[in-house]
Parts: C-alpha cells; sequence; structure tokens
C-alpha cells in the first residue's frame, strides 16, 4: 500500500506541463513533415528558428516580468523604436556598435521608465505599459515622419553573416536568441534575482515584508524586458534591412502567446523558462507548416490563438483541480 | 507561574509610541514594557491600534512620536530590515507565505542561502540543498509536521502554512518574535498546531514573545501579562493570574472604566 502512494506522489511531482509541450512539438512534426515534402529540411528548420528569434527574445524577458507579477504591453513598440533609432543614428554616418548601444539604450530607457511608473507611483502595470506602448509607437511616427530608413546592406554584413558551424551559416538572431535562453535558464533558476522574481510575482506583500526590495525587483524587469525588446529591435532591422516605425503592431499578441503556451501564469510567481522556450518553437513550427503548405495567414491567426487559449485553460484548469 | 519571570531585564521598551495617518491618531502615547522570556498579548477590538502599534516597532511604519529601547539602547527604526537586525521577527496577519513556494524558498525568502565559490560570489546563485536541510532541521525541531517538505504551500492546510511562518521567526535567530494575529482565518485543529508551536517555541528558545489576539481564550491559555489597547490607548494591562476574560472583555469593550 505504501509504495503504491509513494510513487503516486512522485508521479504528481513531476511536471507535465513541459512534457506535453515536447509532446505537441513532436506531433506537428509529424504532422507538417507527413503533409510536405519541404518542411523537415535543415534550411527550413533554420527558417522557423529565425521565426522565432525576434519574438523569442522578447518572450524570454516578458516571461521574466509576468513571472514577477506584472506585463510589459509596450514591448512590440520597443522592438520598432529600437530598430528606427539603430536605422538612424545610422544614417547620420555614426559608427555601427554606437547605434547599436544606443538603441539598446533607448529600449533600457522606456523600461525605467515604465519601471519607475507601476514601482513607485504604483500604477497598474497593464495601463502603464499600453500608454507607453501608444507613445512610444507616436515617439517612432515622429522621429521617421511616419517613413521607413532604409539601412545600406554593407552596414549590416555582419549580423547577416552570423555563426558558421560544420558550414552551416546559423544567423546571429538564432545564436542570440539561445544565448540569452541558457542566460535566462540560469538567471531564474540559480540566482536569489531569480528567487526574488519569483517570490515577488508569489506574494509581493510576503517578500516585502521579508526585507526584499520589491521596487528594484519590479524596475529592474521592465529594464530588461525594455532592453531585450530593444535588442530583438535591432535584429529585427537587420533581417529586413530598415528601421520600420509601424512594423511590429500586433507581435506583442505572438509574444504573450508563447509565455502563455509555455505555462507562465498570468497571476505571477509560476512558471518556466524552459516553457516559454517550447510555446515559441510551437508558435514558429505552427506559422511555418502551415505557409508551407500555403495556409493563409487569418487561419494561421485564428489557429494560433486557439492553441494559446486550449494551453492556458489546461493550466488554469490543473491549477484549480488542485486547490 | 512562568518561573523565567524571575529575571526581570527589560528587551523592548516603548515609551510615549505615536503614529497618526492624516489627522487620525492610530496609537497615542503607548508606554509599553516586555521582560525577557516573557509572553505578553496585546488586546482591542478593531481599530483599537494593535497592528499599527506592532508595525511601528517593527519598522514597517515609522514613528511620530516617542521611543523604541531595545535591550536598554533607544533604537532608531526605518524599515522592516532594521528591526530584524536588531533581533525582531515579526509574523504578520497579512503577508506571512508565498504561496506557490515550498517551506525552505518560504524560510529563506529575503535571505537566501548563497552558495559557496566563485559561483555563489559572482552570480549569486542559491544553495537549495543547504535551505531544504536547514528547513527539515527546523521543522524537526520545533515539531512541525509537513507531510512533504518539498510541497508548495498551497497545498498544505492553513495551520501548516503559518507554522512555516512562525519558525521562521525562530530560525532567524529573533530574541524578541511579535506574531499579528497568529491563529486567524485558521479552523479549530490547525489553531491547536499553532498554539502547540507557539508553547514549544517558549520552552525550547530563550526568547520574549508578543501576540496580538481577539481570542481570549488563546490569550489565557498562552501569556503571562495582557495589555489592553483602545481608540490607539493602553487603557489597562493585567497580569493572567491576577484578572479573568470577562474582566479583560470589558477593559476591551470599555464597559467598566475602572484602571
Amino acid at each position: 500500500m505504501n509504495s503504491v502512494n509513494e510513487r503516486k506522489d512522485k508521479l504528481k511531482k513531476i511536471d507535465f506541463t513541459n512534457i506535453s509541450l515536447v509532446g505537441v512539438i513532436a506531433i506537428l512534426m509529424i504532422l507538417f513533415s507527413s503533409l510536405s515534402p519541404y518542411f523537415f529540411t535543415i534550411s527550413n528548420l533554420i527558417t522557423i528558428l529565425l521565426s522565432v528569434s525576434i519574438i523569442g527574445i522578447c518572450a524570454l524577458s516578458q516571461s521574466m516580468v509576468v513571472i514577477s507579477g506584472g506585463i510589459d504591453l509596450s514591448q512590440e513598440s520597443v522592438i520598432a523604436s529600437a530598430g528606427v533609432l539603430f536605422a538612424l543614428l545610422n544614417s547620420y554616418g555614426l559608427p555601427i556598435s554606437i547605434s547599436i548601444i544606443l538603441a539598446i539604450l533607448s529600449g533600457v530607457f522606456f523600461g525605467f521608465i515604465n519601471g519607475i511608473v507601476i514601482s513607485k507611483l504604483k500604477v497598474n502595470p497593464l495601463m502603464v505599459t499600453l500608454a507607453l506602448m501608444g507613445i512610444i509607437r507616436g515617439i517612432n511616427g515622429a522621429i521617421t515622419k511616419d517613413l521607413a530608413v532604409s539601412i545600406p546592406r554593407e552596414d549590416l554584413l555582419f549580423i547577416k553573416k552570423g555563426i558558421v558551424i560544420n558550414e552551416v551559416q546559423i544567423p546571429l538572431s538564432i545564436v542570440v536568441f539561445l544565448a540569452f535562453f541558457l542566460i535566462y535558464l540560469f538567471i531564474l533558476n540559480s540566482t536569489i534575482f531569480g528567487r526574488r522574481i519569483y517570490a515577488v510575482g508569489g506574494n509581493e506583500l510576503a517578500s516585502l515584508f521579508a526585507g526584499v526590495n520589491v521596487d528594484r525587483i519590479k524596475i529592474t524587469a521592465y529594464i530588461q524586458s525594455g532592453a531585450l525588446g530593444a535588442i530583438s529591435g535591432i535584429l529585427y532591422a537587420s533581417i529586413t534591412g530598415a528601421g520600420y516605425p509601424y512594423g511590429t503592431q500586433g507581435y506583442i499578441i505572438n509574444i504573450l502567446a508563447a509565455v502563455f503556451l509555455g505555462g507562465i501564469s498570468l497571476e505571477g510567481g509560476r512558471g518556466k523558462i524552459s516553457g516559454t522556450l517550447l510555446g515559441v518553437l510551437i508558435i514558429g513550427i505552427i506559422s511555418n507548416g502551415l505557409r508551407v503548405l500555403g495556409v493563409q495567414t487569418y487561419i494561421q491567426n485564428i489557429i494560433i490563438g486557439g492553441a494559446m487559449l486550449s494551453a492556458v485553460a489546461f493550466n488554469e484548469y490543473k491549477l484549480k483541480k488542485e486547490l | 507561574m512562568n518561573k523565567k519571570l524571575k529575571n526581570r531585564e527589560v528587551v523592548l521598551e516603548t515609551k510615549s509610541l505615536s503614529k497618526h495617518f492624516g489627522g487620525i491618531k492610530a496609537i497615542d502615547n503607548i508606554d509599553l514594557k516586555l521582560y525577557k522570556n516573557e509572553i505578553i498579548a496585546i488586546v482591542g477590538d478593531n481599530g483599537a491600534g494593535k497592528s499599527t502599534f506592532i508595525k511601528t516597532v517593527s519598522g514597517v511604519y515609522r514613528r511620530d512620536h516617542g521611543s523604541i529601547h531595545l535591550f536598554g539602547k533607544e533604537a532608531d527604526i526605518h524599515n522592516p530590515s532594521d528591526s530584524r537586525g536588531l533581533g525582531i521577527e515579526t509574523v504578520y496577519q497579512d503577508g506571512g507565505v508565498v504561496p506557490m513556494l515550498n517551506a525552505s524558498l518560504n524560510l529563506f525568502l529575503g535571505r537566501e542561502k548563497v552558495r559557496k565559490g566563485i559561483l555563489g560570489k559572482v552570480f549569486r546563485t542559491v544553495d537549495y540543498k543547504f535551505m531544504r536541510k536547514e528547513a527539515v532541521d527546523l521543522l524537526d525541531k520545533v515539531g512541525i509536521g509537513l507531510k512533504d517538505v518539498d510541497a508548495e504551500l498551497n497545498n498544505l492546510s492553513g495551520g501548516q502554512r503559518q507554522s512555516v511562518v512562525v519558525g521562521r521567526a525562530v530560525y532567524w535567530g529573533g530574541k524578541i518574535l511579535i506574531f499579528d494575529e497568529p491563529t486567524n482565518n485558521l479552523g479549530a485543529k490547525q489553531e491547536r498546531i499553532i498554539i502547540n508551536l507557539i508553547k514549544s517555541i517558549r520552552d525550547k528558545y530563550d526568547v520574549s514573545i508578543i501576540i496580538i489576539s481577539h481570542n481570549i481564550m488563546h490569550v489565557f491559555e498562552l501569556v503571562d501579562r495582557i495589555i489592553v489597547l483602545m481608540n490607539g490607548c493602553k487603557v489597562g494591562e493585567r497580569i493572567k493570574e491576577e484578572t479573568n476574560p470577562n474582566e479583560i472583555i470589558s477593559m476591551i469593550t470599555g464597559v467598566n472604566k475602572k484602571l
């Protein structure tokens, strides 16, 4: 009798969320491979990774914000603003490295604004980041006069080249995305800062009384989502060859879809960053698979939205069932 | 009679402690002494100022007037960390545990153990093994039986959750433990767990305890001395053996003004 109960308890401890996500990925891969010969090729797999890198970098940092109990809707505008700033500064003749650094700093700045207003003025994150989403979008249009700012191809060579392994060229975006994934995996699972992100998201008051500097944790969370949004924006501008002030509208939907699909809870304090990686891959595989099959974009949107809805509903049901 | 009371050192004293919010005086000129190894209760109706008093002593609020003295020396307390540094550990009524985390993570909330070596120094990585072992040892010592040490506190009973916070106060070497409504929102069986835990702590550790409670039965079971607040002022003080529940209740409600 005892060993049966022990086994049951051990079974309960296994986190099925990631396992089911891996299962979903496997099913999708098998499905699309059987429907099209173009799907399971190295070049297509790299295309998938490329398409998810931008969203993925944002999803990683967004996950940290959501785990800490907040949300950053302004991220999609920050992607555009960094791309636009990068393109503009480059067109003024500034060295590439300077343009990149300043563009990243703009993301840090916007993140800092978010963080200060949310923590010190205690305004709801949804409202603050929504407002900033609009404001930054407006700024983007203002400094570009609503026009795209192109980046000469010569200036983007280093980014396009990326890293070469065994004669396979791996684009820089993918390298950056995977590097950030490993960094965030480490930070959230092993460091004091990561622990406190979970603590603040789980119970802000308890953390405050326990001596955690809650304001500092929150501000840092929004700064990193701004910074990584900016980094992905620079990569996005490099891939598309221009800074588009309005090019990223609607991106926040896919970013959040990946975050929630991966099992991060909107309430905060819960979720694994490895889940976010899997969520990002699922969305990438679905989009790419449907595109390879020639399915219209609106159907992609419906399917991705549906996938996020079912994933969230399933997770919430599992949570409430235990209570 | 608690034998330890023979030692009459004053560990905590407040003189004319006051705190107001806007025009309202939440606590007004409170003079209070806590002796070594004593357990006292602060009782009073809603709005009497019990929670405010505790939060002013522990540093959640900054005092407006008066002074706080710890072990004979005046203390300047600006935030919860200050009071902790001086040996005060507080268990608040609202905001004790992070429910999604397990016992050891809650035990070390805000004071996570850093791993030794480069990993610890540079990246501040967390030593999970150490924290878990400490949690298991502590729970053993004070007699809290958690069926699963690694379980989220969400999945444990209210009494067990509260036990972790109470255990936390003791673990960090608090010399003065303050419990704000420790048995609030708990069923009868869960309340027993906490009451026995507090008794076990009193017996096993060299601490002095302040309990806020509106449960007079528990108060009479646990404490040596009772202090009554009403409308922010101290209206009475009794040694347990020299009073009874009815007298305390009438002091709380102000029915009988005899001091």
